[in-house]
């Protein structure tokens, strides 16, 4: 058989693909509603995405539908009345990053090169129904199948191996298979649809279409082992395969929304009755471009094949590494320690070097122990402070992470990887190296050895924020990041872009050396309800009040979510301790926040 | 009858050579193993700089820290937490100062290990941005200043960093490589429980680079031994205490007597510092002595002349 064959475009969907890419760095918060928000103009937080990967055994059945654009107060809200108000007390809240969203996908797609080499980083997703509240961001990849598809056993095993691998390292995707970008984007943002669809179809159609010229079946399905990801997660139907020249058939009822048309566009349509595509595609290509320009044209075109829809590849990673594979599964219990080091730091070294010679120097690093379990590879990844080529501080920092870290019974190999790299830095050594100068490059190999040691969030610097609720007034900032996330910030209540990092809280002395974590109740005596404390007892001691400073009212927004209202009492004790203790307002009880160490 | 060699004047004279150099190998390997800083030329080798507070510059044997040693701060009564008498509060005072004052040509960072993770950043943010350095700005300042600004991926580089150990054995390991390393003006932890091996090795760690580690301990770990050169117990202060045990001893008082109206009173704090012990105690008998210090608590410097300082040998 010969001929140029026809392209086959696979579209990888990663769904709420902001809370993804934040559970995947943060796994503790799988247990909590996470909410990944964004400030508007008038200061209010308005919902990007949400998840709640875990969420309680007994709610199970109830799913609160918190859509795109909401307010983050109407999010709450719904999520109260689905789950009770601790829900809303225990949800996390975080800020967009858009920038490491998109450079972890990057990331990502790269790694996608082993199933072909054209990916693409997939269209921009439009979110929200009114065009002033709509947001832009990208949540998806788009991969050239059309040759390499057989080397997998075919589409079918292709788009499921796809699924079930970015599945086992913790990222859910749903995929299509169609001839167009613009048509496998459709099948993929419409999986669940199309398994609707399905299932109301009767038996005898699918056995008539399921077999293909191309060996691929239409509309495949399969129902997912466990739903351990979770309710949002245990959709019925992952993949879609759409044979060659059927888009027309087989997407046709999927709505004009799906095809990337303007939201006014999509507007207009509906006021006239038109929703789906087959509706659309029936009407006169000349009117509609008199009437909305060659966008709609445009897009028809690149739908069905017409037009052409090229895809732009991501840029080749010139990041090397290195594997070593043992003839026979070594017993990690008979492992030699200074037998692996050697073999770490000639894997290093082979990354290293094409990576100096470009005066460039590893920022993170990626160690693979292969096995063959199924619990899959164990990885250790490092992450350095500054760029660095030197191998031997690289092989101290893996050896320090592989000294913690649970091995695997077996391994069958070792490889290494460099996930990032940047210019080494540039600086000028001094003639005569005095004594007492001060090296900083010492200091970041220690900030280095920390990470490697106690993990990326146990290093931090602290960075004030303008929030007046003392918990979320600092952000305790990783030095290190892992896989080039260095957009984000981190800390065990708050979490803020740097770039909205101002230096307008409050600070200095009427606040405490310690915060609580969570503030601990107390019995207080005061002078009347409203009045000043006298005397509190706490761990089994009773402070007598003898000066207060106070009080200072705390009291945030209703748009920030759960309202915090707090009368805050700096007192000082008879026995010359200092403490921060407020009365809640809401609910009349003292508790004690912190205290001047 | 044969001479022995060594009495030959060449020779007595290269053994002579041989001796010195073998008696300051050996002194400084008996200072290196021993509680006792006692060779002399090392000690004067060492580098002193101003706490910050005059007061304890007065407290302390050499007149101020000595760069590469260990210094307790010990709580009136309990943990930090339960006392909150300020202990941490001094030591964070001495650490910034350190930090701005250091002889070795450049601002160093200050490094908390926080086992807790109960430390609040923002109290002392102002003393890190009011603390100027002391010296003037040196050629190697310059430098340092524009080599960070124009090397490429040159980042900002912070004064303070906090570092959160999970457990004691992190918590040690962190304290000792943060001590070895020259690049820090002083490290501040809580360490509860530390053994002496554990404590020895610190104070080798900090005497290799010269950083200052600055340890917040509970009053009960005053019985045990230490390798930090100073042991200061924080207190209140004298006329404070007088004043408020007559405040709380009386029943018939009115507690709204006892409220300060100003509330100026919190910008400042007012302490007894008290040396309990230290390395040098084994050496030389010292009475304890006792100073009295106010504390500015918006810069994070001493109100000198506030209060009358005095010396309590009693």
């Amino acid at each position: 058989m010969s001929g140029k064959s026809a392209s086959r475009i696979m579209t990888v969907v990663l769904p709420r693909w902001p809370v993804q890419r934040q559970l995947l760095q943060q796994p503790g918060f799988r247990e909590f509603p996470v909410f990944v928000c964004r400030k508007n103009a008038r200061g209010v937080l308005s919902v990007v995405s949400w998840a709640w990967v875990m969420p309680p055994e007994t709610r199970r059945g109830f799913q609160p539908v918190i859509q795109s654009g909401f307010s983050l107060s109407e999010a709450l809200a719904v999520l109260t009345s689905v789950y009770g108000e601790w829900a809303s007390r225990v949800a996390r809240i975080l800020h967009e990053d858009s920038i490491g969203d998109i450079r972890v996908l990057e990331t990502l797609g790269r790694w996608c090169h082993r199933f072909s080499p054209v990916v693409a980083i997939g269209p921009d997703v439009i979110r929200g129904k009114v065009k002033k509240q709509s947001t832009r961001s990208v949540n998806s990849l788009q991969i050239d199948v059309s040759d390499t598809a057989r080397f997998f056993g075919g589409e079918l095993s292709l788009v499921r191996m796809v699924v079930w691998v970015l599945a086992a390292r913790g990222i859910h995707a749903r995929a299509a298979i169609a001839d167009t970008p613009a048509a496998s984007w459709v099948a993929a943002l419409c999986v669940d649809r199309l398994a609707a669809k399905n299932q109301q179809a009767s038996s005898d159609f699918c056995k008539k279409i399921s077999r293909s010229a191309r060996g691929s079946t239409c509309l495949e399905k399969e129902k997912p082992r466990s739903s351990r990801h979770g309710h949002w997660l245990s959709r019925q139907q992952r993949w879609v395969l759409v044979p060659s020249g059927q888009q027309r058939q087989i997407l046709g009822s999927m709505p004009i929304m799906s095809l990337r048309l303007p939201v006014d566009v999509v507007d207009s349509l509906a006021e006239v009755g038109v929703e789906s595509i087959s509706q659309l595609l029936r009407l006169p290509r000349v009117s509609l471009q008199e009437r909305f320009g060659p966008v709609v044209s445009l897009q028809i075109s690149r739908f069905l094949g017409e037009a052409s829809d090229p895809l732009t590849p991501l840029q080749e990673s010139d990041l090397s590494g290195a594997t070593h594979s043992f003839e026979m599964p070594v017993l990690s219990r008979d492992l030699d320690y200074k037998y692996f080091r050697q073999l770490i730091e000639s894997l290093v070294h082979q990354c290293i070097r094409p990576l100096v010679v470009t005066n460039r120097g590893a920022s993170s690093l990626q160690v693979r122990l292969g096995t063959n379990g199924v619990r899959g590879s164990t990885i250790l990844e490092v992450g350095l402070y500054k760029p660095t080529a030197k191998t031997s501080h690289l092989v101290d920092l893996v050896m320090l992470r592989f000294e913690r870290t649970h091995l695997p019974r077996e391994i069958t190999g070792v490889s290494v990887e460099v996930l990032s790299a940047d210019a080494l830095p540039c600086r000028q050594q001094t003639l005569f190296r005095s004594p007492v100068q001060s090296d900083m490059s010492q200091f970041e190999i220690l900030l280095n050895r920390l990470t490697s040691r106690l993990g990326s969030g146990a290093v931090v610097e602290p960075q004030l924020l303008s929030d007046i609720q003392p918990e979320a007034s600092w952000v305790a900032a990783p030095v290190v990041h892992v896989m080039g996330t260095s957009g984000s910030c981190r800390s065990g209540h708050a979490h803020e872009s740097k770039k909205t990092q101002v230096s307008k809280s409050v600070v200095g002395p009427s606040r405490p050396i310690f915060l609580l974590s969570r503030p601990q109740l107390l019995e207080v005596s005061s002078l009347g309800v409203h009045g000043v404390p006298v005397r509190f007892s706490w761990k089994g001691r009773v402070h007598v009040v003898m000066r207060t400073r106070g009080p200072e009212r705390i009291e945030t927004a209703w748009w920030r979510g759960p309202t915090v209202r707090r009368d805050y009492y700096i007192c000082e004790t008879n026995l010359g301790g200092r403490f921060w203790i407020f009365r809640g307002l809401q609910k009349r009880a003292w508790f004690l926040h912190g205290t001047y160490g | 009858m044969t001479k022995n060699i060594s009495t030959h004047p060449r020779f007595s004279k290269l053994d002579q050579a041989g001796s010195r150099a073998h008696l300051q190998q050996l002194s400084s390997m008996v200072s290196a193993s021993s509680s006792l800083p006692k060779y002399i030329g090392e000690e004067s080798r060492s580098t002193v700089v101003s706490s910050g507070l005059p007061s304890l510059d007065r407290l302390l044997r050499h007149r101020g820290v000595r760069l590469g040693t260990l210094m307790e701060w010990l709580e009136a009564d309990g943990d930090g937490m339960a006392s909150a008498s300020g202990a941490t509060t001094l030591a964070l005072a001495v650490a910034v100062h350190l930090q701005a004052a250091n002889e070795l040509s450049e601002r160093r960072p200050v490094v908390l290990v926080d086992r807790a993770r109960s430390f609040y950043p923002p109290s002392i943010m102002p003393w890190l941005e009011s603390t100027q350095p002391m010296l003037p700005q040196s050629y190697s300042n310059v430098r340092s200043r524009w080599s960070k600004k124009n090397t490429v991926n040159s980042r900002e580089e912070h004064l303070l960093y906090i570092v959160y150990p999970a457990n004691e054995a992190d918590e040690f390991w962190t304290i000792d490589q943060l001590l070895r390393c020259p690049s820090i003006a002083a490290v501040v932890g809580w360490p509860a429980r530390v053994s002496s091996i554990a404590m020895r090795r610190w104070q080798l760690a900090a005497r290799s680079s010269g950083a200052v580690g600055l340890f917040v301990r509970p009053s009960n770990a005053r019985r045990e031994p230490t390798w930090a050169e100073a042991r200061i117990q924080v207190g209140l202060s004298h006329s404070l205490r007088s004043r408020y045990r007559h405040g709380a001893s009386c029943e018939n008082v009115d507690p709204a007597m006892c409220q300060s109206i100003s509330g100026h009173w919190i910008h400042s704090r007012a302490f007894t510092l008290m040396q309990v012990g230290g390395q040098w105690d084994a050496m030389v008998a010292v009475p304890e002595p006792s100073v009295e210090c106010v504390l500015d608590l918006t810069s994070g410097k001493e109100y000198v002349g506030f209060h009358e300082t005095h010396m309590n040998f009693s």
